[in-house]
């Protein structure tokens, strides 16, 4: 088990990116938008088939007719600066995934910036997981273009991600994934169930950590 | 004189650009993004002219810039316009002598930055400032300040299914003489057709290369006059 991509929500996506790339030297690129969800995304490689999104919804009206009541949760998260919102792991199976959890499988639509569209499956639906601050299992198809492999160009090269610290308990998250939970680098704080931070490990040695405070991305604990 | 842009406003800039190809053919690439919490795609139309379609992606942002110039008219504005589906609202003529336009019409000069999706920040200045144009429905004169013809919105890289060759016309509503009177002389170059009614931009036609035009009148349900 690995993590796949975590989403970094905020109030502007474009500005955020500007800002983690001031902050740390990670660079983005346009990753494309969801039409159903009038959600729009910058993509952040972070190297080890791994990525961040940095989302922001487009046209408030047609994002509240998807989103529904978890729609003022996700506004109010970013009123004070952008917060990791969930994260996805991947799976070759998500028909079981979904079965063992009792929950959805969703189909998400993503158009690409060139226009191409694409698909994936998830269990279970996103909105579902970040409203219990819980993780996502995710399907691509096998020809599926994944966002890790965008060409950016970083100020500083980044290798992989290196832990997630998470809120909530280490029993429900076990529970959840399941018991190949522990092949992942996730720290608990045992506050409120959510990411809470996020480090990731550079090239060079050092580590990048990312959590979002009014203050900027990359504040101290 | 000549025509350098044209503005397309809708409520998502993603949605709308999709529209467009599918409509028409054109293509656009991502614009960049404005400190008020704007975004913008681009539509390069060949000639050194583009569309720009943009649209607010951080409302709260963008209500408290507009609070704090004093312009929440001009959102409003913005914001009725739209309210039917994505509109033409402005279009810019460029100028190598802003200053000289801006006396000339007795007008501020406003400068504006945009970060490009490369990370760097580009200026450049117009008069009348947009918002007073827009809502005039007059175009703005505008100078960049930013080098040259490599950042320019008409060299964004796309693939179109259709060829364009450039803003053939625009169609606009105001009264004529003092439209003409704005322009100058120079302004009988400008491919204007003077619509009467109420000011601002109706339409717009786009030639192609292989001699056909593409219009684009927005209107409930669609961009283009078929």
């Amino acid at each position: 088990m690995k993590i796949d991509h975590l989403v970094l929500w905020c109030a502007d996506y474009n500005a955020t990116s500007e800002q983690l790339f001031a902050e740390t030297g990670l660079a983005s690129r346009d990753g494309g938008w969801f039409p159903s969800e009038a959600i729009g995304q910058r993509i952040v490689p972070l190297g080890n088939g791994q990525f961040l999104e940095i989302e922001s919804k487009l046209d408030d009206a047609k994002f509240r007719e998807f989103a529904g009541p978890v729609a003022s949760f996700m506004d109010d998260a970013v009123r004070e600066h952008p917060c990791f919102l969930t994260f996805w792991v991947r799976t070759d199976d998500i028909e079981s995934a979904a079965a063992r959890l009792g929950v959805d499988v969703w189909t998400v639509r993503k158009t690409m910036p060139d226009g191409r569209e694409m698909y994936g499956k998830t269990a279970p639906p996103t909105l579902d997981a970040i409203a219990q601050g819980l993780p996502v299992f995710l399907w691509l198809p096998e020809d599926s273009p994944h966002a890790s492999r965008m060409s950016v160009t970083h100020r500083a090269e980044p290798e992989r991600i290196a832990w997630l610290e998470l809120g909530g308990t280490e029993d429900r998250i076990a529970e959840w994934l399941g018991p190949e939970w522990c092949d992942l680098p996730l720290r608990f704080t045992g506050e409120s169930p959510g990411i809470t931070a996020l480090g990731i490990a550079m090239r060079d040695g050092s580590e990048i950590v990312l959590r979002p405070t009014a203050g900027g991305l990359c504040a101290p604990a | 004189m000549k025509i350098d842009h044209v503005a397309l406003w809708c409520n998502d800039l993603h949605e709308t650009a999709a529209q467009l190809f599918e409509e028409t053919g054109l293509a656009s690439a991502e614009g960049g993004w404005f400190e008020t919490g704007i975004a913008q795609i681009l539509v390069p139309l060949g000639n050194d002219q583009f569309i720009e379609i943009e649209s607010v992606v951080d409302r709260r942002k963008w209500d408290e810039a507009l609070a704090s110039f004093g312009l929440e008219p001009f959102g409003r504005f913005l914001d009725d316009k739209i309210a039917g589906g994505p509109a033409l609202v402005g279009y810019w003529i460029l100028t190598d002598d802003i200053e000289a336009k801006a006396r000339a019409l007795g007008a501020e000069i406003m400068s504006l930055s945009k970060t490009q999706p490369d990370g760097n920040v580009i200026s450049g200045r117009g008069t009348p400032p947009t918002p007073d144009a827009i809502q005039r429905g007059l175009p703005s004169f505008w100078v960049s300040d930013s080098g040259g013809m490599e950042v320019h919105g008409s060299r964004a890289r796309v693939e179109h299914r259709v060829e364009p060759a450039g803003i053939s016309w625009l169609e606009v509503g105001g009264d004529e003489q003092q439209l003409r009177a704005w322009f100058g002389p120079e302004g009988e170059a400008l491919p204007l057709r003077f619509a009467g009614g109420s000011p601002g931009i109706r339409a717009m036609g786009i030639a192609t290369e292989d001699g056909d035009e593409i219009v684009l009148r927005p209107s409930a349900g669609s961009l283009r006059v078929r």
